[in-house]
């Protein structure tokens, strides 16, 4: 056979969970069974191109806190395995669920239960990467104010973000009135083709490292030559992305091991994070330093 | 439970109460209700436990017993009596709507599927 495993990018939001079902099955017709769910890459081993049917739900996200799945989760488990449904895994809000049985049916079968989980869940998202994007958009607000002129670095991040967050707020409310409309007229969620929905996601993605290495780009500018500032940033960009894959291992132990209390788990989580982020600032300065 | 706006059942509601008036695991319940619906009506596994988990608590079923992984649930008696006031408001419904949608109404009117 000869072929290794892959890695596709789990960038999928809430409520494109029939996209992500419909991308997982297309897989599995070209030969690629879901072996692994990360945090933020989905892992595939070959196998022979036949049909596995998905489901992708929307239930509560599984604590990194917590020493032990919730009961009600385990539960629901055990229900959909009685009725042939075995468990991949989970990213944040999505669960996902996996048959090579045709007569199984699907795991929901209520389309306004799941259509109110989904909304919750959004809105639970929304909150916190509102608050993050508010405070960011605060600070260059501030900028902006001290340096008495919008038109500089700090305006231009303001208007990305807001762009960003319009964006994606207008995919979801775009959604909700699709919805409203297949729901009246054939009873079910509308689900846009998951092509569309990875290249609009990757687009979101590239946009927000864009605005991540703006400010970084145009204040080293000030100091060195375009080259030095080009691979200095390509050096930091490539350590961060080592940090994250680092991070996102971590959550990946954390929830598949489960091995220790609560409190424990909160304390690895924030403290390994809290390292993290020094080593970030402390390579942002080691580029900044060097450069000067 | 009842839907609050409409205080009825909705379909999947009504027939796994109704699968439920013998003592049922999950699994069963499914199975009874495609049954008892000829078909038509089929739950998945997620719908059914969030059901059953709603009934319990307003405790129109109850857990009978628990063995290894399965559980088993019967209706109480104010599951019954919501099920038999949900029976009687189905029944006038289709008293109100005979005279217009009747055997012979259909007929008259070319419409498939009169009662």
């Amino acid at each position: 056979m000869g072929r290794g495993r892959k890695y596709a990018a789990a960038f999928f939001q809430v409520y494109e969970n029939d996209s992500l079902r419909d991308y997982l099955e297309d897989m599995a017709l070209k030969g690629w069974r879901l072996e692994r769910v990360g945090n933020v890459f989905f892992r595939f081993e070959p196998c022979a191109p036949h049909r596995i049917r998905y489901c992708v739900e929307v239930m509560e996200k599984p604590s990194v806190y917590a020493s032990n799945q919730s009961e009600k989760l385990k539960a629901y488990r055990e229900f959909c395995r009685d009725a042939g449904w075995d468990y991949a895994g989970s990213t944040g809000y999505l669960h996902i669920f996996y048959t090579e049985e045709d007569e199984a049916v699907v795991v929901e079968t209520d389309p306004e239960e799941r259509y109110e989980r989904i909304c919750q869940a959004c809105q639970g998202n929304g909150r916190l990467t509102y608050a993050i994007f508010g405070l960011v958009i605060l600070s260059n607000l501030f900028s902006c104010y001290m340096k008495k002129s919008f038109m500089n670095i700090n305006g231009w991040i303001v208007l990305l973000m807001i762009g960003f967050m319009a964006v994606s707020q207008g995919e979801f409310l775009r959604w909700k009135a699709r919805t409203g409309r297949s729901m009246r007229e054939d009873g079910v969620l509308f689900c846009s083709p998951w092509q569309t929905v990875k290249r609009k996601n990757y687009g979101l993605i590239l946009s927000v490292l864009v605005m991540s290495a703006a400010p970084l780009i145009y204040t080293l500018g000030q100091y060195s030559s375009k080259a030095v500032v080009f691979v200095m940033v390509g050096f930091w960009m490539i350590y961060i992305l080592i940090l994250a894959f680092v991070f996102s291992k971590l959550l990946y132990w954390l929830k598949a091991k489960r091995a220790y209390s609560a409190r424990t788990n909160m304390f690895l989580y924030w403290g390994i994070s809290l390292v993290i982020c020094i080593g970030a600032c402390a390579g942002f300065l080691a580029v900044i330093f060097r450069i000067l | 439970m009842a839907r609050e706006q409409f205080q009825s059942l909705s379909e999947q509601m009504y027939y796994i109460l109704l699968a439920l008036w013998d003592v049922q695991c999950g699994a069963d319940i499914s199975r009874r209700v495609d049954q008892l619906s000829q078909g038509r009506i089929r739950i998945g596994p997620g719908t059914l436990y969030t059901l059953l988990g709603r009934f319990q608590e307003q405790e129109m079923i109850r857990e009978t017993q628990s063995a290894g992984r399965k559980r088993y649930y019967v209706i109480t008696e104010k599951g019954k009596r919501m099920m038999y006031t949900e029976y009687v408001r189905l029944q006038t419904l289709i008293q109100d709507g005979a005279p217009y949608l009747g055997a012979e109404k259909a007929k008259e009117t070319g419409i498939k599927g009169g009662l």
